[in-house]
């Protein structure tokens, strides 16, 4: 059955006189993966940092299970700390060690018992495969486990969706991989994701829609079998040509 | 006249514990100033960040002398406190290290990368949770090696507490030369006790540098 658990209407912001998002409308059910693509600057980032209130919007509305987020009486931390957010950059706090990089949220926002958190901290470095690593800091781990451990930091929050604002386009290509594994199982054990990314391949095997953006806008939606082998707009096409040359470019080399 | 070593040397020791504690004290009150003011001047709004401007621009614009001179003779007539000379000296001293103290912790929580922010605030921690667990934890490590040289500064300038009143180091060592008539060997033997209390606290900071260092990022930052 199907239970909402984001809806966005009508999402404007505009910084000085550019205007980032002109009117963006979606929604995305418990369990389910969207997969946002689109040229750089056509505010795919902006619109996720939206979501959780990083940028505030000028206009349109922002419903969290059927709340409205984007009213200034808001307890936004409360809402925060139930979505999920994992950066192109990782940003793992890099005083801490990966274990304590999930633990902290959970003591400080969730305000759980140093055993407790320990606890739950393992359990979602082990969906990572990175219970090994537990006890190194940032700048010890590869750009792959950094985001992995960036994507447990979420994960132990117990979110009710993870927003991902592309989380390879900073990895060296040999480790994209690993990082694209650990969310198709997250996607198939059904955790509501909604991910900005340029990883055609990705989208492919686990959205249940695609939303292209383009100019501030979703200019184009549908099924991904059609929106990457048959898309009807001329921008779509372009923009997947382009994508599609650097792909096989790549394997030419 | 001659003073035996065994009279000067406790004499003189005497002399470096009053310094000792005039830097020490001075320099915390600096450093609590201190990052209250970089925190101000990074985080606070508008009226806020100016004000925590001013401060530290005039506090640094003022020799320390004259600092004593306004907190000492200025204050009382103006609004009736009066402070012991001892205490002048350490909140003068203070003061003024704390304008000094807020550049070094300004430059290092502005090096804490807005990324982390963000992500401890998608956490849904507040602001201040932020900055308490994610910024200053960071902020302060980078500080260690610029606040050292800021500690040195603050005990050499313990000798200018000699206006008010009071017998350092220095002063004791001037009046040994005075009885002597030898400046040579006691503002020498002076100079090598403040050598020691600065490698002193070098070495202890040091250790707490290498017990707080991040792992990976570097080796520790030896002064």
């Amino acid at each position: 059955m199907y239970e909402e658990v984001l809806k966005v209407v009508d999402l404007k912001k505009r910084f000085g006189n550019n205007e980032v998002l002109k009117g963006v409308s979606f929604s995305i059910g418990k369990g389910e993966t969207k997969v946002v693509i689109g040229p750089s600057g056509a505010g795919k980032s902006t619109m996720l940092r939206c979501i959780n209130r990083l940028v505030e919007p000028d206009g349109g509305k922002i419903y969290f299970k059927g709340d409205e987020i984007t009213s200034k009486n808001v307890d936004i931390k409360k809402i925060r700390s139930r979505i999920g957010f994992v950066f192109q950059h990782f940003n793992l706090f890099k005083h801490l060690t990966a274990l304590d990089n999930v633990k902290i949220g959970l003591k400080i926002v969730k305000k759980m018992s140093d055993k407790e958190a320990t606890e739950r901290a393992y359990k979602a470095l082990k969906m990572v495969r990175l219970e090994d690593c537990a006890s190194k800091y940032p700048a010890q781990l590869s750009g792959g486990q950094q985001q992995r451990v960036a994507i447990a930091r979420a994960l132990a929050m117990d979110p009710e969706i993870i927003l991902f604002d592309e989380p390879t386009s900073a990895l060296d290509p040999e480790l994209v991989g690993e990082v694209l594994d650990v969310m198709k199982e997250l996607s198939k054990k059904h955790v509501t994701m909604l991910v900005v990314t340029h990883e055609i391949g990705f989208a492919l095997g686990v959205a249940d829609e695609i939303l292209f953006f383009y100019d501030g806008v979703i200019w184009e939606r549908g099924k991904p079998q059609e929106i990457i082998y048959k898309p009807k707009k001329k921008e779509t096409k372009d923009f997947l040509r382009r994508i599609f040359e650097l792909y096989s470019r790549g394997e030419e080399e | 006249m001659q003073v035996p070593l065994s009279d000067a040397l406790p004499f003189l020791a005497k002399g470096a514990y009053i310094a000792i504690v005039l830097s020490l004290l001075s320099i915390f009150l600096g450093f609590v100033i201190g990052i209250v003011v970089a925190i101000a001047e990074t985080y606070g709004g508008r009226v806020v960040r100016y004000i925590a401007m001013g401060y530290e621009n005039i506090l640094r614009g003022i020799p320390l002398i004259a600092i004593y001179f306004i907190l000492f003779f200025s204050l009382p007539l103006l609004l009736h406190i009066g402070m012991s000379a001892f205490l002048t000296a350490v909140v003068g001293l203070g003061i003024r290290s704390s304008a000094y103290q807020s550049q070094i912790f300004r430059s290092s929580i502005q090096s804490v990368d807005k990324g982390q922010i963000e992500a401890a605030l998608s956490l849904g921690m507040s602001r201040g949770e932020t900055i308490l667990h994610i910024v200053l934890p960071q902020a302060l490590r980078f500080s260690i090696a610029p606040w050292l040289n800021e500690y040195a500064v603050v005990l050499k300038d313990t000798s200018i507490a000699l206006v008010l009143g009071i017998v350092e180091l220095t002063e004791k060592a001037t009046q040994l030369v005075q009885v002597t008539k030898d400046p040579f060997l006691w503002y020498g033997i002076a100079a090598v006790f403040y050598l020691i209390i600065v490698l002193t606290v070098v070495t202890i900071a040091n250790r707490i540098s290498e017990k707080y260092r991040i792992k990976g990022l570097g080796g520790m930052i030896r002064v």
